[in-house]
């Protein structure tokens, strides 16, 4: 167990310096005082973009520029941006817990939608049932994100309060702590968007996952010795079934916490999606190195748990 | 993967395996009238109508993309003029469907929706297309050096795909159009950078078993060089995995492409691609009371990623059917965020 | 021949020297996960095999699943690199060649593999796998390869139309005659048959063998025969080696080992081969029934590897591994690896339990190859 984290931790470290050195030569790819000049402010002379250039620490070489940024990294930094000179950190922690709101409701959602058609449908194989969920998961497999949040945004926004019925806000975001009604409002046509089409991903993934583990010799030889169809299904069949999802769910929620960026984009929420996108149009290296360095520890991170969950869901996994 | 999983391999469980009994017993081996692999694949593949229902939908596409300037000059409206007097109402509210002559109606600027719709199906198809067909080269070259060397060689590229797959994806294809400018080529380029690692996983796996059978130690028994090994025995027995992942990587693709457009990341305005019409429709007010503008490129993002998911499928149930009933989880893997629940699968039945 | 190509071996004649396999084993590391504590465990699929082989000659190689003959047979194709010992085909070491100076002798030693479904590639027609050969080691032409594979087909029995098909059209049978016709497209001196008849049902098994032995005196191959079977072998071979757990336990010339077998280990798998010839059934040796399965060849038994299971075995069987030599009153040729060799008319079944008489006639009839 202590071996698998280690190993994971090591990983951690090669991914974070590949795609931080990747990060960097990104941006320095071209003319390096492009940079500098994007910050000097309107009509900047040459002294200006010195000046700028001093100030961003963009005067130094690039191997320099890099070394400093592992070992702000190293002290749990991730510096000051360039358009304002505010620590990474504290943008980061505002950022942070609207993309955990919306993505870890969404993951509720989607696990309630998605499991129990998924299930419905490998039980039923073939029945009317099975075919409303397949219809059901290939219709919303096939909806990108943002068409799905740009139509809720028209119908049950723009359509609803014209017929009187305001019941959900425009867009925008309240914390939890300031008002949870508002949080929930808020949140509820993101969360929908996220989930429907995530829920459709999960209800594919378990109806063919149980379908394979339901046609095991073990299953057989439960319902032979037996036991009722209830039982063999959810004690035998599910269990063994959830594995595939297990590591779905941990890439998911891995990659989303580093920022739902679409849904965040449909709904103006602040999180860590609209934090990249807005830093990405400005050119601002360092908050979109951190976000970057964040997406993928949070992977490597749910990844590792994924691991762990699986020696307890399936006895014959070893953590070796 | 055990052995072979995929590809049409398992076809000869299909042979019409009927001997006459009465040749049989004069023990003369009857002659066996057999159908080729891919005959056999389509003949099934012809049987299910809602994968023929969308392979005409996708040939429809390639003809409108192919078409495209001989058909917006038959509706008579160019895609990106502006009709302001016959495509806008006085107080500049849109055009409905069916009326003026705008089919589908007009966009808040005045163009014709359905002009720029048949052009976005064009950008749609070239990046869906080009991207994968990008992905598909390097992902099979990689994933059979990787899977036919083993050792140290599957060691070094299984880990490099590995950390591309442990990158934000969509964060990192952002962060280089931004940086390097928007134009079609980079889109293709960036989305193949990032898509051929599932294809590379997948090649890798099934190499790692057709390197066991028997057909790739008898030519090894014959001499054959590692590189005509790869090229002449395993690469025939990749075709079909290929074709199958290829269909469901280019709705991936497609999303990919109009998501990137959405962000304003992608296609360029005034060239018309259906996520930026769909992102230009949604910045202004007036698709609330012209919704044709929003929901139209909606619809064709929609029908189009819808056709090829439902065609992949059904190849799949063509092509292998030995997988399927279970298979609706493989389309989930390459679908999203995918990746390395491949591998992972791989590595946890490598375990079992 | 008709190829182009210079013949770089000697010219062998009947009666040579062809094969000598010396002391030969084969460990296959056994994969251990763990990052550290790498104590590697390995399985001894072959271990100390030495054997000799005359051109023209057929040798018969018979032994349980999991007891080293195939690995014996990849071994002596070099599929595999030895982990010891010296194979000399023609005079020639061949073990310590490296790629490019095997490539011409692979043309010499070629195999037939015992899948006939698995052995031949399903995504390629039939002309074209039969084309290797040539496209491998000749420069022809196409016409010309295409030639000589119309040629090959017919002499295995095969229609030249069937060129363009894949091999999901043909039967089992088919199959395996197309796998001998890429065996012999480069008229080789020695072709390995690895079980190349137990994939087909047993009206066919003797075709193929027939056209086996035609295809000797017309070429004249030298065979080294796998099977798990002594029916099939004792039919086609000169000679028989018995290989248990990774050795030969008895070799000698087939008449021999079949009237008067020494180890235990091959009594016991003659006692079991199914008679179909009443009269014959009357006079045979009682079934040994054998107790227990094979060890595992990772960690074998000490002494003579087959103590736990045979009835005569005594205190020096588990600690002394019996060498294998020429016994008392046997032939120049017959030897065996056994502390105490089987005496004629010994019973060696009252070691074990009795056969009924129920259990003799539910045996499989197994016609065809025995005649």
């Amino acid at each position: 167990m202590i071996r698998v984290v280690l190993r994971r931790l090591v990983y951690l470290v090669l991914v974070l310096f590949v795609i931080t050195l990747l990060t960097y030569i990104v941006f320095f790819v071209g003319n390096p005082n492009d940079l500098a000049a994007r910050f000097a402010g309107r009509d900047a002379g040459p002294a200006e973009i010195r000046d700028a250039a001093v100030r961003l620490g963009l005067n130094h070489g690039f191997w320099y520029q890099y070394w400093h940024y592992l070992t702000g990294l190293l002290h749990g930094s991730f510096g000051l941006d360039f358009q304002n000179q505010v620590p990474i950190n504290s943008e980061i922690s505002r950022a942070f817990p609207v993309t955990a709101s919306l993505v870890l409701g969404a993951v509720v959602i989607w696990l309630l939608i998605g499991i129990p058609i998924g299930i419905m449908s490998a039980t039923h194989p073939r029945s009317l049932r099975d075919r409303a969920g397949t219809t059901f998961a290939l219709t919303f497999l096939s909806m990108p994100t943002f068409v799905l949040g740009v139509l809720f945004l028209l119908v049950f926004y723009y359509y609803l309060t014209r017929a009187g019925l305001s019941w959900f806000p425009a867009a925008g975001y309240v914390g939890l702590t300031s008002s949870p009604g508002q949080w929930f409002l808020h949140l509820i046509l993101p969360w929908l968007t996220l989930a429907l089409v995530q829920a459709a991903v999960y209800t594919r993934l378990i109806r063919g996952s149980l379908l394979d583990v339901l046609g095991e010799d073990y299953i057989r030889t439960a319902r032979a010795k037996g036991l009722s169809r209830r039982t063999v299904i959810y004690k035998h069949g599910v269990r063994a079934a959830l594995t595939p999802v297990v590591t779905q769910l941990g890439i998911d929620i891995g990659t989303l916490l580093a920022g739902a960026f679409v849904t965040e984009r449909v709904f103006g929420l602040p999180g860590l999606g609209q934090l990249a996108l807005n830093a990405i149009g400005a050119a601002d290296l360092p908050v979109v190195a951190a976000i970057v360095v964040l997406a993928a520890s949070f992977i490597v991170v749910m990844n590792t748990i994924v691991d762990i969950v699986y020696a307890v869901l399936d006895p014959r996994v070893r953590l070796a | 993967m055990s052995q072979g999983g995929l590809i049409g391999v398992d076809v000869e469980q299909e042979r019409a395996e009927e001997k006459d009994p009465e040749l049989l017993a004069k023990g003369i081996e009857q002659e066996f009238v057999g159908r080729t692999p891919w005959r056999l694949a389509w003949l099934r593949l012809r049987k299910d109508k809602v994968a023929m229902v969308s392979l005409g939908f996708i040939v429809f596409l390639v003809l409108v993309a192919i078409f495209a300037p001989l058909l917006t000059a038959l509706i008579g409206h160019g895609p990106n003029t502006q009709y302001t007097t016959s495509g806008l109402s006085l107080s500049g509210i849109p055009v409905g469907p069916g009326h003026n002559g705008f089919i589908l109606g007009t966009d808040d600027q005045g163009r014709d929706v359905l002009s720029r719709i048949i052009y976005g199906t064009q950008i749609s198809l070239e990046v869906g297309v080009g991207a994968t067909g990008l992905a598909l080269v390097i992902g099979t070259v990689i994933g059979l050096l990787a899977g036919y060397y083993g050792g140290w060689v599957d060691s070094v590229l299984g880990r490099f795909m590995d950390i591309l797959l442990s990158f934000p994806i969509l964060l990192f294809a952002i962060a280089i159009v931004a940086r390097f400018g928007p134009s079609l080529e980079l889109l293709i380029i960036v989305i193949a950078m990032f898509s051929w690692p599932y294809i590379g996983r997948l090649v890798r796996g099934q190499v790692i078993g057709l390197r066991e059978r028997e057909f790739v130690e008898a030519a090894r028994a014959l001499g054959a060089s590692d590189l005509r090994i790869m090229v002449i025995e395993i690469a025939p027995n990749l075709i079909a995995l290929a074709i199958i992942y290829a269909t469901l990587l280019i709705p991936v693709n497609i999303v990919l492409e109009a998501t990137l457009s959405f962000l304003g990341l992608g296609i360029q305005p005034p060239t018309a691609s259906w996520g930026n019409m769909i992102s230009e429709a949604q910045t202004g007010d007036l698709y609330t009371v012209a919704w044709w503008f929003l929901v139209f490129p909606c619809v064709a993002l929609v029908l189009t990623t819808l056709a090829f998911n439902l065609f992949g499928d059904g190849l799949r149930d063509a092509l292998d059917p030995r997988q399927g009933r279970g298979h609706l989880g493989a389309k989930a893997k390459v679908k999203r965020g995918a990746r390395l629940l491949v591998g992972k699968l791989d590595e946890g039945e490598a375990q079992s | 021949m008709t190829t182009t190509e210079v013949d770089l071996e000697a010219q062998t004649s009947k009666g040579d020297l062809l094969l000598e396999v010396q002391d030969v084993a084969k460990y296959f590391p056994v994969r251990n996960n763990a990052l550290f504590n790498r104590a590697q465990a390995s399985v001894k699929a072959v271990d100390g095999v030495s054997l000799s082989l005359r051109v023209g000659e057929t040798l018969g190689v018979v032994g349980e699943s999991g007891c080293g003959k195939s690995t014996l047979a990849r071994l002596i194709a070099a599929l595999h690199p030895v982990t010891s010992g010296r194979i000399r085909f023609k005079g020639r070491e061949i073990t310590t060649l490296d790629r490019r100076h095997m490539r011409p002798l692979r043309r010499s030693i070629q195999m037939v593999f015992q899948d006939p479904y698995g052995s031949l590639n399903p995504r390629r027609r039939v002309g074209s796998i039969l084309s290797d050969p040539f496209a491998v080691h000749t420069q022809m032409s196409r016409a010309e390869m295409r030639e000589q594979v119309r040629d090959l087909m017919s002499r295995v029995g095969l229609s030249p139309e069937h060129y363009n098909r894949f091999p999901a059209e043909f039967s089992g049978g088919q199959r395996q005659r197309i796998g001998i016709a890429r065996a012999l497209a480069l008229r080789p001196d020695l072709i390995i048959c690895d079980e190349p008849v137990s994939a087909l049902d047993v009206s066919i098994q003797a075709q193929i063998i027939n056209l086996l032995e035609d295809l000797q005196d017309e070429f004249m191959l030298t065979y080294i025969f796998i099977a798990h079977d002594l029916s099939v072998v004792r039919h086609v071979s000169d000679r028989i080696a018995v290989m248990y757990l990774g050795k030969i336990v008895e070799t000698g010339p087939v008449e021999e080992i079949y009237s008067s077998s020494r180890h235990p280990y091959t009594a016991s798998l003659l006692s079991a081969v199914p008679v179909a010839d009443r009269a014959f059934k009357n006079g045979r040796k009682a079934r040994v029934i054998l107790s227990g399965d094979v060890p595992s060849p990772q960690n074998p038994p000490t002494g003579c590897r087959f103590h736990p299971r045979c009835p005569k075995a005594q205190a020096i069987c588990s600690s002394a591994e019996p060498p294998l030599e020429q016994k008392p009153g046997d032939p120049v040729g017959h030897l065996t690896a056994c502390h105490f060799p089987v005496e004629a008319g010994e019973a060696l079944a009252l070691a074990s339990r009795e056969p009924t008489d129920a259990e003799d006639a539910e045996a499989p009839d197994a016609a065809g190859e025995q005649s």
